[in-house]
C-alpha cells in the first residue's frame, strides 16, 4: 500500500491540502465565535497529533466551556461535522493518507491550535511564556543555572534516554528560588520595604529567606514545629525571621495573617500565585535549550506551582511535548483532582516526601487540568529506591520529593503504559536536595 | 625566596631541579619553596621534558582521545561555602564523571591507546577502588575483557561497580604484595597489559585533562587543591595546569592517618608506610616512579587534615552542595577550611580556589536502612 511518505510525487501534493484546509478550518470561523457568546462543557479529547488535526474547530471552542446548554451543543456539532465531511467527501481513505499533511505541518498547524487556545484562554491561566521570559530575565542574575546529566547506567534500567535537571543545586537546596526571587524582585519598593510573609513547612521558607536577603528586606517566615531541621537551618541561614506555628494548615494560615495585619508585609504564597508559577517555569527554558531533543518531562506535584510554570512554558515551545506529573500514593490529590474534574483536598497525608502534600490551589488548577497529560502514582518504597540511585549512580543528594520523577519512570504503571511507549527522551526535573542525613554523619563518630 | 631573588638565581634554579644530590656551594643556594617564574618554568620543563611521565601536549592528546567518551563535569560554586571558607570556591565535580570517580579518564586514555593486537588480551590490574571499575568500563567500551584483582576488603559499593562495568573479578587478600602477586600470575597466563592505577604515563595524562576542562570553566582560579594518593591525579593536574598558567598554586590534600606524600616532601625521596589509617580509603596508596618527581618539582604544599576535619567537608557537600562525594573526594574542601591552611601566611592570597571533588562511590547502607524502619 502506497502511503504518503513514498515519493516526492504524494507529498507535492500534500501542500495545496494543507492550505484548503486551513482556508476551512479559519472558515469554521464563524462557529467559533459563535461558541464564544455561549459556554459550553469540555470534552476531554486525549487526542493525537492526526485526530486533534481534524479535530482542531472542536477543540477551539471547548476550552471555553465550562457547562453547555443542549441546543447549543447540537448546533455546533451539526456545524463542525458539517465543515469536516466537505472536505473529504470527495476523496477517498486511501487518496487521504496519500495527501495527508507531513508530520511537519501538523506540528504547525499544531501549534496554529495551541496558540489560538492560549490565547483565547490567556486570562484563564495565572502566567504565559511571556510572563515566564519576563522572570527569566528578572531573576538570572541571582539564581544557578543548574546542569542537566545524563546516565548510561541509569538509560539501561530504564529503557529510555533521561535528562536530569538538578534544581537541587539552585540556591537554597530547591527550585523554588526561582518563584521566590521573581516575587520579591517583582514589589515595587513601597511594598518591598514592609517585607514579605509566608506560611511553609520546606524549602519555599528557606528560599524566600534568601531572595529577600539578596533585595535587603525583612521575610517573615512561619513554619509549623514539626518541619524538618534542615530546612529550619536553612532559613535562619538565609537570615529568615521564624515565627512558629502549631502543624495543621489552619494554625498556620492564622498566624500568617495575624502577622500580615501587623506589618503590612506582603504575602507570598509557595505556589499559588502568577509570579511564583513564572518563577518556576524558567526552568522549561533552561531545561528546552539545554536538551532540546527531550519529548517528555515528568515533574513532582504538590500545589502544582512547579508543574504549572514548567508546563505552561515547555507547551508554549513545543506543543508536541508531554507533561507528566509524579505523585506519591499517600498524597495523591492531584490524581484525584485530574480524575474528578475538580480540586480534591485530603484530609491527611502520608508520605515519605515531604515536599509534596499540598493541595492544588485556584491558579494551578487549571494549568494541572489542561496541559498535564497524565499523573503517576507511586509508593514510598520506589520513591527511596529511586533516591538511592540518584545517591549512587548520579552522585547527586535528592531529597525525597526530589526523586519521585526518576521513581515514576521506572515504576511498573509507566513501563507498561502504551500510551508512553514513544517516551523516549524524558526530561526529569530533581525538584530538590534538603534532607536531615543525620543517620549517615552519626554512623561515621562511632 | 620570592620571586625578585628567584629570578635573579636562575641560572642557579635551572641547574638546581635536575638535581638530585648537591655539593655545599649549590645546597645553599637551593630555593625549593617558592613558586617558579614562568619563564623560569618553561625552561625547566624544556630541561626535563624526558623527566617527567607527560606533558601538556601528551595530555591534550588525551584529552582529543577520550573526550567522546568521557563527562565534560560542571565546576559548581556556593556563595554559603565561600561565606565559611572566606574564598571563592570553583568545584570541579569529578564525583559526576562515569563510574563515580575522575579514574575513568585515565583508564580511557590507557586503554584507546593499546594497539589492536595487545587490546585483544585483555588488561589486568590490581585496585581496591576506582580505578577497578573505571578500568572495567573503559574495556567494555572497547569490547575487550579486563581482569581486575580486588583485595577481599574492598567497600561493596566498588565491587558493585566492577561487575556493574563487565570487570572479571579475581579476589585476593588485603595486602598489597598479595595482590602484586595474583595480578603477575593472571598476566603470566592471559598475555594481558597491566594497568597500573597511577604510575603509567597514559594515566597521569588522562588524569590531566581535568586541569584543562577546569582552566576553561574557571580560567579566574589563582590555585588548585588536590586529592593526593598515589599520585595520578595530582601529577597529570599539576602539569597541565602550571604548563598552561605557570603562576598557579598546586596544593595538595592528604590525611594524617596516610601522610606518606607529605613526609616524602620533606625527606626529599619517596617514603611509605607500614600502615594507613583513615576513613578516606581512596587515598592510602604510595607516590611511584612517575609520580614522585612531579610532585616533589611541581606541588608548592602539602596540606594535612584530620578524618574529623574530612567527615565535616563531607557533610558540607552533601548538606549545601548537594553533591554525594566519598571522603577522599571530600578533603579538598577539608584543606580550604583547615587551621593550617586558613593560617598559613604563603596562602592568603589565594582567593579563587578549584577545589576537586575526585569521587562519590560511597556505602551508604546505614542511611537506607534508616528509611526502611
Amino acid at each position: 500500500m502506497i502511503t504518503a511518505r513514498d515519493g516526492v510525487y504524494f507529498e507535492l501534493h500534500s501542500f495545496p491540502f494543507c492550505y484548503c484546509s486551513i482556508a476551512i478550518y479559519f472558515g469554521s470561523l464563524p462557529s467559533f465565535l459563535y461558541s464564544l457568546s455561549t459556554p459550553l462543557t469540555t470534552l476531554d479529547l486525549t487526542m493525537d497529533n492526526k485526530s486533534a488535526f481534524w479535530l482542531y474547530p472542536f477543540s477551539i471552542s471547548f476550552t471555553r466551556a465550562k457547562h453547555i446548554g443542549f441546543v447549543q451543543s447540537v448546533v455546533v456539532l451539526t456545524l463542525a461535522s458539517a465543515l469536516i465531511v466537505s472536505p473529504i467527501s470527495s476523496v477517498s481513505s486511501f487518496q487521504l493518507s496519500a495527501f495527508g499533511p507531513s508530520r511537519k505541518e501538523v506540528n504547525i498547524l499544531l501549534k496554529v491550535i495551541f496558540c489560538l487556545k492560549m490565547e483565547v484562554n490567556k486570562e484563564k491561566y495565572a502566567a504565559d511564556l511571556s510572563s515566564i521570559k519576563e522572570a527569566h530575565a528578572r531573576i538570572s542574575s541571582f539564581i544557578h543555572k543548574t546542569p542537566v546529566m545524563t546516565s548510561e547506567s541509569l538509560d539501561a534500567i530504564s529503557g529510555r534516554r533521561l535528562f536530569f535537571k538538578c534544581e537541587c543545586f539552585q540556591k537554597g537546596g530547591a527550585f523554588k528560588f526561582r518563584g521566590a526571587c521573581n516575587a520579591i524582585f517583582s514589589l515595587d519598593d513601597q511594598q518591598a520595604a514592609k517585607g514579605v510573609v509566608t506560611h511553609s513547612s520546606g524549602n519555599h521558607a528557606a528560599a524566600l529567606a534568601l531572595a529577600a536577603k539578596l533585595r535587603g528586606i525583612t521575610a517573615y517566615v512561619v513554619i509549623p514545629k514539626n518541619a524538618p531541621e534542615c530546612k529550619v537551618q536553612n532559613v535562619l541561614r538565609y537570615g529568615g525571621q521564624i515565627i512558629w506555628s502549631e502543624a495543621p494548615v489552619q494554625s498556620r494560615e492564622e498566624i500568617a495573617t495575624k502577622v500580615l495585619q501587623e506589618t503590612g508585609a506582603a504575602f507570598i504564597h509557595p505556589y499559588d500565585d502568577g509570579r511564583i508559577i513564572s518563577g518556576q517555569g524558567t526552568i522549561s527554558l533552561e531545561l528546552l535549550e539545554q536538551a532540546p531533543l527531550i519529548d517528555t518531562i515528568i515533574v513532582p506535584i504538590s500545589g502544582g506551582g512547579l508543574m504549572s510554570g514548567v508546563a505552561l512554558a515547555a507547551k508554549s515551545i513545543n506543543p508536541a511535548i508531554r507533561i507528566l506529573a509524579a505523585e506519591p500514593k499517600g498524597a495523591n490529590d492531584a490524581a484525584q483532582s485530574k480524575a474528578a474534574g475538580r480540586i480534591v483536598t485530603l484530609p491527611e497525608t502520608n508520605t515519605v516526601a515531604d515536599g509534596l502534600r499540598a493541595f492544588l490551589g485556584e491558579l494551578t488548577w487549571p494549568v494541572v487540568r489542561d496541559l498535564v497529560d497524565d499523573i503517576i502514582t507511586v509508593d514510598d518504597m520506589e520513591i527511596i529506591d529511586a533516591m538511592r540511585l540518584c545517591y549512587e549512580i548520579l552522585k547527586v543528594a535528592v531529597e525525597p520529593s526530589g526523586a519521585i520523577g526518576l521513581a515514576a519512570v521506572l515504576s511498573d504503571s509507566f513501563r507498561s503504559n502504551p500510551a508512553w511507549k514513544d517516551c523516549n527522551r524524558i526530561g526529569i526535573i530533581l525538584s530538590g536536595g534538603n534532607l536531615d542525613l543525620e543517620v549517615l554523619w552519626a554512623s561515621f563518630r562511632k
